[in-house]
């Protein structure tokens, strides 16, 4: 799914600059804009409150599967952080998250308020009282899993990936045992779920590339094991 | 806004937090009738307050979040010799004499105190807390006083009974040589607010007293006792928030203590920013901190001026130890860096400080010409990052 496409590209950018009169274009190819400057983030939640400007600079691609990325300029977020890719960027959530949050439509402003606002107000709670507020996910395909284990509404990560694997890769048969190893056949235990699923295309190809992503990283680390 | 303008507000939410006239009153009747009816019942005692009723620097404590009673600490101490009794043996008694007053069904046991709730007034309430003790032995005494660096003190010490080991059994304390140190150090600096402070009081109550003379001067706040308040509110607010706060945040005798300490070498006249910033600075420095937090035998130490076998600081780790100078460095950039900065963002810091909700129901829109949007938490994103 295009996150931006080229019709829709200078209708979210004029919006972004609505909101964040600070920001402005650095460069701009047919597909890729830059947008670069300071965003005053003034939220608060529970007893803290946070009211402070930081300078950033956002990839935003068009006409493309990629999501928006986004780093932070004047090098103020502690490299200690483990929320961080190597190349700058910052871990908004797992990419699953954001494409499910905007499977009807990307928008920017959203995008900033619930993502890169909400970002920089965990690592201030983080750094003030050493956790975070609303929580965090595990690297990598744990933190994948993570996610799907709270869309899903199970207990564990286990149980999530046994039911994302099913739901991508197995047809539909109530009567056999539910992939979530409770012992009960599917059409008494998580045939909603798993049903609901199958029927959201969307949901089931962010599942789908999901599960290679974790395949992929789960062989890599055991050829690291293996050559060790 | 100006910088005063700031200092004033801020002393005004501390006034906020601080124990209503009306309710000082009643608090001293209810004592004064429980006092009344132990003696009544044969239970010869006398009641005074300890802690923070006794220094004048109550604050109004928060319980999940929100406003909760006034914890109010007494001890009750009887005139039977140590010796004639055990500490298990003045517990019963107690026990037994509250359990058939009209206070019975207001009464808790705890571990270390017998607890009676008072019932709201305006949506304020107050409990007090009742600690039996005796006189401590002569022995005791003689053996603190050769130790102590303050040996005036000692003739007050008690023995209380502590249930936390696995049998009753006593502990030594001496709340009333620590008000006698914490007095000295505190009168000038009380006698340099008195006048004003009562007659702002006065014009402020009128309804309770009929005159400034009949106004205790229990209800006098000096700079000393002020920042004692707002560094006791700033402490509850931040280890509220972090992991295992509770374990982690320093019993307010230690910042009594502290404050009390650095305060004793200023100026009686110093205005209460000027000594928070002296207190907070002082600690931050780590050659002074060192002169008041000492370490002994890998065992961080706070001398209890009043008993030198309580060290204040005995529960302290080396993480426990870190979070307190984190926390100083916060109430730092919170109450006094905060101040030369733009409204709103000064605004956000003594949020900090003192809780979004309480600020917001004092200052309602004030130093914040741009209200701030909430993050709703369902929604709120987990921050990830890839291998």
């Amino acid at each position: 799914m295009i996150i931006i496409s080229s019709e829709d590209i200078d209708s979210q950018i004029a919006l972004l600059f609505k909101n964040y009169p600070n920001l402005m274009i650095t460069s701009k190819t047919s597909k890729k804009v830059i947008v670069a400057g300071k965003i005053q983030v003034n939220r608060f939640y529970k007893n803290f409150s946070l009211n402070k400007e930081y300078g950033i600079e956002i990839s935003i691609h068009i006409d493309s599967f990629n999501l928006p990325s986004v780093r932070e300029t004047e090098h103020y977020i502690s490299k200690k952080y483990p929320h961080i890719l190597l190349d700058g960027n910052l871990c908004l959530a797992t990419e699953s998250n954001i494409r499910y949050d905007f499977r009807n439509g990307f928008n920017i402003i959203n995008w900033m308020q619930n993502y890169v606002e909400a970002y920089f107000f965990s690592y201030e709670y983080y750094q003030r009282y050493e956790c975070f507020p609303f929580g965090e996910r595990s690297h990598g395909s744990l933190g994948i899993k993570e996610f799907y284990r709270d869309l899903l509404k199970v207990s564990d990560t286990d149980k999530a990936y046994s039911l994302m694997i099913f739901i991508a890769e197995k047809p539909y048969r109530g009567h056999q045992a539910c992939p979530c190893n409770s012992s009960l056949n599917i059409r008494n235990c998580h045939k909603d779920t798993i049903l609901k699923c199958k029927n959201d295309t969307f949901l089931l190809e962010l599942i789908k590339r999901d599960i290679d992503y974790i395949r992929k990283e789960e062989a890599y680390a055991k050829n690291n094991r293996a050559s060790k | 806004m100006t910088s005063i303008n700031r200092k004033f507000d801020i002393i005004k939410l501390v006034e906020s937090l601080d124990i209503p006239p009306s309710l000082y009153k009643n608090a001293v009747e209810k004592y004064t009738n429980i006092a009344h009816y132990l003696q009544s019942k044969g239970f010869a005692a006398e009641m005074y307050p300890q802690g923070s009723f006794a220094l004048g620097t109550v604050i109004r404590p928060v319980k999940n979040d929100e406003d909760s009673n006034y914890d109010l600490d007494f001890i009750c101490q009887v005139s039977t010799p140590k010796e004639n009794t055990s500490a298990q043996e003045l517990w019963k008694r107690l026990k037994t004499i509250l359990s058939e007053s009209p206070y019975a069904d207001k009464v808790v046991e705890y571990d270390t105190c017998f607890t009676i709730e008072y019932a709201d007034i305006n949506n304020i309430g107050f409990s007090i807390d009742i600690v039996p003790a005796v006189d401590e032995s002569f022995y005791e005494k003689s053996r603190l006083i050769s130790i102590s660096d303050n040996p005036s003190l000692i003739n007050t010490a008690i023995a209380l009974p502590d249930h936390k080991k696995s049998k009753c059994d006593w502990l030594t304390n001496n709340p009333k040589g620590y008000r006698r140190w914490f007095e000295q150090i505190n009168a000038p600096f009380k006698l340099f607010a008195r006048d004003e402070q009562k007659r702002s009081l006065f014009e402020n109550h009128s309804n309770i007293y009929n005159s400034i003379e009949e106004i205790p001067d229990e209800l006098v706040r000096s700079s000393l006792q002020r920042v004692i308040q707002i560094l006791k509110k700033h402490r509850d607010v931040y280890y509220n928030s972090i992991p295992k706060g509770d374990e982690k945040k320093p019993i307010s005798a230690i910042l009594n203590t502290i404050v009390a300490k650095i305060a004793e070498s200023q100026s009686p006249s110093i205005s209460v920013f000027d000594l928070l910033e002296t207190v907070l600075s002082t600690i931050i420095n780590k050659t002074s901190r060192d002169e008041i937090i000492t370490k002994e035998n890998n065992k961080w130490v706070i001398l209890n001026p009043a008993n030198p076998e309580d060290n204040l600081a005995d529960s302290w780790d080396s993480d426990i130890y870190d979070k307190f100078v984190k926390w100083i460095t916060l109430a730092y950039k919170d109450l006094i860096l905060s101040q030369q900065l733009e409204d709103a963002i000064f605004r956000s810091h003594i949020e900090n400080a003192f809780g979004h909700k309480f600020i917001e129901r004092h200052w309602k829109d004030k130093y914040c010409p741009v209200k701030p949007r909430p993050i709703v938490p369902n929604s709120a994103p987990k921050p990830w990052g890839q291998i």
